[in-house]
């Protein structure tokens, strides 16, 4: 008769953990980190009127601060701390599958992040691949994890 | 370095990158605008082509204006114009939206302000010239060249195929009946009609008064002070100064939307344009220069 074994392993992280965690990562960025430069947009209607207005020219450059900023947030969090302040709500990390997590990894699987468009195509590709990896995952070997418990 | 103290420096460290950026880059949002928009050129409904940029359009300067009049923080406009003149709708759609917006609105003439060019500067609420611009000049023009006799001189026919009697009013290849003559006036006396009535509206004089003005004939920056066809004498730096000190501004942001260079510029700059393309070629693409067309 064979015996069940309870494991303590780390596990491909869920969806959903992975979701709701990114909303909190974004929620920092948009009203802590981000939020001395998006005070000045306040007289913008909507995000159209950023490129419509006859006065944004002005602010092509904080746009790309912006870019810059949201790119720092992830990559310094996740190699410094293998995870962001949203991971750490759900006790999720960062893994290389190569073994130790490199800056151009981290670099390259958050690339996509201020780009909600590319993000989209990104995150889409993780609905289909078996261990939830997005697509910049796998380009850059890397993992999300939580602690699960595996039955053998 | 512990986690939590590592998480809390990177987050101190962004906020602080943050704070520094957006103040260095100097874009204070909440500043009150004074946006200047340039009227320099011929008007016209939209661009002629994107080789010349004396020609320019309506549709875009009424953008611009519907766009200051979105930004709260705009709190005036100082048109800033050097035409004379151009197509009636593109000089009345632009003295159209300068009347609608619903902020203070001064206009600065430069050199030349006239016709279409005034039409526009009379919708502000106060215009600026120079004792020696050139401005007035309210009246209707339509204009072309007849090529008829040229043509038969030369044996050229021009057969006239038209369903509609008047389907060819105004070709160059034809003489004007006397009937079509009179039609023709009539239409462009209600033109000048409207220019006249929308001016003295707009400057709130009476309409007997401008249209005796109104010859077509233009006037110096001193004269129009006096017909009242101006307010004050100044540039858009005084302009500028006025509107600040009647708002009450202390401080403000002057919002200017920057010149393009035309493609012709560039082109003419290297040489290549001219050389490429003759007179001829030039001449045909405009219909000989021969449109039958009312301006003001």
């Amino acid at each position: 008769m064979k015996t069940l074994r309870f494991i303590n392993k780390e596990i491909p992280a869920s969806l959903i953990k992975r979701g709701i965690a990114y909303l909190i990562d974004i929620l920092i960025l948009e009203f802590v980190i981000l939020y001395p430069i998006t005070s000045r947009f306040n007289n913008l209607k909507n995000f159209s009127d950023l490129f419509n207005n006859s006065i944004t020219k002005d602010f092509a450059g904080l746009t790309v601060i912006i870019i810059l900023l949201t790119l720092c947030y992830f990559v310094l969090f996740e190699y410094l701390l293998t995870q962001t302040i949203g991971k750490m709500v759900f006790n999720i990390n960062v893994r290389s599958v190569e073994g130790e997590l490199k800056l151009k990894q981290v670099l390259l699987r958050n690339i996509t992040k201020p780009f909600s468009l590319i993000l989209l195509i990104d995150v889409a590709y993780m609905l289909f691949k078996r261990g939830h990896q997005r697509l910049f995952d796998e380009f850059s070997n890397t993992i999300v994890v939580e602690k699960g418990v595996v039955i053998k | 370095m512990n986690k939590g103290l590592t998480a809390f420096m990177i987050i101190v460290s962004l906020l602080l990158v943050s704070f520094i950026v957006s103040n260095i880059l100097n874009i204070d949002n909440s500043k009150d605008i004074i946006q200047v928009i340039q009227i320099h050129g011929v008007i016209s409904v939209d661009k002629d082509s994107s080789f010349t940029k004396s020609v320019i359009s309506s549709s875009d300067i009424v953008k611009q204006i519907e766009e200051a009049g979105k930004n709260d923080n705009v709190k005036g406009i100082i048109v800033d114009i050097n035409s004379p003149g151009g197509t009636v709708v593109g000089s009345q759609e632009i003295a159209e939206a300068i009347k609608n917006l619903n902020k203070t609105k001064y206009a600065v003439i430069r050199d030349v302000g006239a016709s279409g060019g005034y039409w526009a500067a009379s919708a502000a609420n106060k215009i600026y010239a120079s004792p020696v611009s050139i401005t007035g000049s309210i009246g209707v023009i339509s204009s072309y060249l007849e090529f008829n006799k040229l043509f038969e001189k030369y044996g050229i026919n021009y057969e006239r195929l038209v369903s509609g009697e008047r389907k060819d009013i105004g070709s160059p290849y034809r003489e004007l009946t006397k009937e079509e003559k009179q039609l023709l006036q009539k239409k462009i006396d209600m033109v000048y009609d409207y220019f006249v009535r929308s001016v003295a509206e707009n400057r709130g004089l009476k309409y007997d008064y401008v249209s005796t003005l109104a010859t077509g004939e233009f006037y110096t920056g001193e004269e129009a002070k006096k017909l009242g066809l101006i307010d004050e004498f100044g540039n858009k730096q005084k302009a500028i100064e006025d509107m600040k000190k009647n708002l009450k501004l202390k401080e403000v942001q002057l919002k200017e939307a920057k010149e393009e260079t035309s493609l012709l510029e560039l082109l003419s700059s290297l040489g290549a344009y001219n050389f490429g393309k003759g007179f001829a070629s030039t001449l045909i693409e405009n219909n000989l220069g021969n449109k039958l067309e009312i301006k003001v």
